[in-house]
């Protein structure tokens, strides 16, 4: 067998073929489709795209057999890539020096008849070969060899549009960042003198420079409140940009939303009574906590209730609700409803894109960049809920989202967080603690509500538990959090489940901390074995033998 | 009333340093400025003052290196330093605390809260 020679451009070559990134590439039709017609056309049972990498050839297409590559020097095709300018034919390998005792020849393939037509670039590498392959000596016509030149031009034609397609792709990614940072940049240098507007503006207002007559101080409060307006739609721009470039990081906690909902209420007090519109809210008493970052719902709150506003008349309200979602126990439903001049039904969902403005005339309704609403929704989306919008033109508009309930477990990370956090904080409101072998009574507080529940029993010596209940929409249910110190934290929670059995009539699963039980035993008094606060983060881990979540038991509260 | 506090407000923002130093002037405040790094270390020396106001984007060595330096000299427990930047809170905020200011404002600043900070950081100095 003769090796075959290398290429005079050989690197150039490679490099040419890396450029395309067509090697281990998953078969594609448009490839598959051109080998069809070669051997079609040529009237052979094999053909294939073959593309001749430094040590191997590797086949993009294939009919007739199943091998994805071969040893280069076994390659036929890596013979046809010498010479351009023609295919190469074998009419029978046997009876040819180079190839009659190729394993490909002498092997399952056993290859007798072989036309391959070199795959060109437009510089003039050849980077493998279009060919059609038959087990019988034989030849081609000049109609048919021509024909095959054809193809694997368009073969290459295939991997040009691929790699042009890739190139616009990059292109396109780098243009998008240039305008993301070019404005970030524009934002950050519009803050300067935004800053000294408002600077010397309040200290004309405060009259540190002078008396102040009434007009003048009239213009100036106009003056403040279009630098504020500025002002927003400037970090509306740099939120837009962080979200497009992906910056935007979710601190996730416990979330209370009728504190979130009684907070931007109050931010909102002064401009809602100056338009006369009245601020209602109706949140589900036992609505459970949402697993969200406050900062991003009160975010969201407070661009759902500045829209509201805009498109309120006078006397108007904007009631504010959340209860339990009505078909998903793992969600939360929140509405902000308006009786403002709502919008068509084609513009609800539209109303979501960026830069997206209200056909409206009226000029209040037009202020603003169209970005607060693409905001609420990406933030929303990044929470795993969703947001949408019902209206009725002259009825008004309410905007629905919904956000995930916490889960047991992240519920109980946030505890023991909070608690590491400060010696002070009491466990939410879980407010008894009990450590040691002593016969204890243990009263558990709602987390929300009064204490409902007192039990009676031992605990095992060296741990700490307690006791809480946790909500899915209006079921309560309780578990077991135990503060086990290392080495057998297992051992304990197993023990404190065994009394947990004893005592309550109900299955409760028992979830165990281990790195909590240091900064929990000072408070109690009882001698951990040193400061463990600001430790690696809690382990958390449910021991029972259900899964956490819907097999929790209901309990009803009594009292 | 005891002596008055000597704030120094850094920034290259002449209308800025303007602007604050009357509001600062008007609260009770001596007001010392400082425009880049090198001038803000000698101020500090030289004025030592209660407070620093620093800016992030300065010429020539930004913020960063100003509570580097001033770390670095032992002069950040008796010179406390509040940040007022345009920069990104959301990125500077924890950055600027790590590197040992007190607090940490995004301009444009509420200047109500700004001399809230102020006076707090005074109060803990003493």
């Amino acid at each position: 067998m003769m090796k075959p020679p290398t290429p005079a451009d050989e690197e150039l070559r490679l490099a040419a073929l890396a450029r395309y990134h067509v090697l281990d590439t998953p078969p594609e039709i448009a490839y598959d489709d051109i080998t069809f017609l070669a051997s079609q056309i040529c009237g052979t049972p094999i053909a294939a795209v073959s593309l001749i990498d430094r040590e191997r050839q590797w086949f993009k297409s294939k009919i007739g057999f199943d091998v994805t590559e071969t040893p280069r020097d076994w390659a036929f095709c890596a013979h046809a890539i010498v010479d351009k300018d023609q295919p190469l034919i074998v009419p029978d390998a046997r009876e040819d020096e180079r190839f009659k005792d190729n394993p490909l020849v002498t092997g399952d393939l056993s290859v007798r008849f072989y036309a391959g037509a070199p795959l060109l670039t437009a510089e003039g590498h050849a980077l493998g070969t279009l060919c059609v392959i038959d087990q019988e000596p034989r030849n081609i016509t000049d109609e048919a060899k021509h024909a095959l030149q054809i193809l694997s031009r368009e073969v290459v034609s295939q991997m040009e549009l691929r790699w042009a397609l890739r190139e616009l792709e990059r292109s396109r990614r780098q243009q998008l960042e240039h305008r993301d940072q070019f404005l970030s940049h524009v934002s950050h240098e519009l803050r300067s003198p935004l800053t000294v507007i408002f600077q010397f503006v309040s200290i004309l207002l405060d009259g540190l420079g002078g008396t102040v007559s009434p007009e003048q101080r009239e213009y100036l409060g106009i003056i403040d409140r279009n630098a504020k307006q500025l002002r927003r739609m400037i970090g509306d721009l740099i939120e837009v940009t962080r979200i497009k470039s992906g910056k935007i990081e979710l601190d996730r906690t416990a979330v209370d939303l009728r504190h979130v909902v009684s907070d931007v209420f109050q931010s909102f007090q002064i401009s809602a009574a100056l338009q006369d519109v009245s601020l209602t809210s109706n949140v589900d008493r036992l609505l459970p906590l949402a697993h969200a970052d406050p900062a991003r719902v009160t975010q969201i709150f407070t661009n759902l209730l500045e829209n509201a506003l805009k498109f309120s008349s006078q006397g108007g309200t904007i009631a504010v609700s959340a209860k339990p979602h009505p078909q998903d126990v793992d969600f939360v439903q929140i509405s902000v409803a308006d009786d403002g001049c709502g919008i068509s039904s084609g513009e609800c969902d539209r109303i979501f894109e960026q830069l997206y403005q209200i056909q409206d005339v009226r000029p209040q309704a037009r202020a603003g960049l169209g970005l607060g609403l693409h905001i609420c929704r990406d933030l929303v989306s990044r929470h795993g809920g969703e947001i949408w919008a019902e209206s009725q033109p002259d009825r008004g508009t309410t905007f629905h989202f919904t956000l995930p309930v916490i889960s047991l477990l992240d519920w109980v990370a946030h505890i023991v967080s909070e608690r590491q956090a400060s010696d002070s904080v009491s466990l939410m409101s879980v407010d008894f603690l009990v450590g040691g072998a002593e016969a204890s009574t243990v009263t558990v507080a709602d987390l929300m509500d009064q204490a409902w529940l007192t039990v009676e029993g031992r605990l095992p010596a060296g741990c700490l538990m307690v006791p809480g209940s946790y909500r899915i929409g209006s079921t309560r249910r309780l578990f077991i959090l135990v503060f086990a110190e290392a080495p057998e934290p297992e051992q304990l929670a197993a023990d404190i489940a065994d009394w947990v059995e004893s005592v309550w009539p109900v299955d409760i699963p028992v979830v165990k901390i281990e790195t909590g039980f240091h900064a929990l035993s000072r408070t109690t008094g009882h001698n951990g074995a040193g400061d463990s606060r600001g430790t690696a983060e809690c382990i958390v881990q449910v021991i029972t033998n259900q899964p956490v979540g819907d097999q929790l038991p209901e309990v009803t509260p009594h009292g | 009333m005891g002596k008055k506090k000597t704030i120094l407000v850094v920034d290259d923002d002449p209308d800025q340093l303007h602007g604050l130093s009357i509001r600062l002037k008007a609260n009770g405040y001596k007001v010392a400025f400082a425009k880049d790094c090198v001038q803000t270390i000698g101020a500090v020396r030289k004025a030592k003052p209660d407070l620093v106001l620093l800016d992030i984007g300065l010429p020539a060595g930004d913020g960063y290196l100003v509570l580097e330096r001033l770390a670095k000299l032992n002069l950040l427990p008796s010179h406390p330093v509040i940040v007022v930047s345009a920069e990104d809170a959301t990125v500077h905020r924890q950055k600027a605390l790590a590197a040992g200011a007190v607090a940490y404002f995004q301009k444009p600043a509420d200047d109500a809260e700004l001399q809230v900070a102020i006076q707090t950081a005074l109060g803990q100095q003493n």
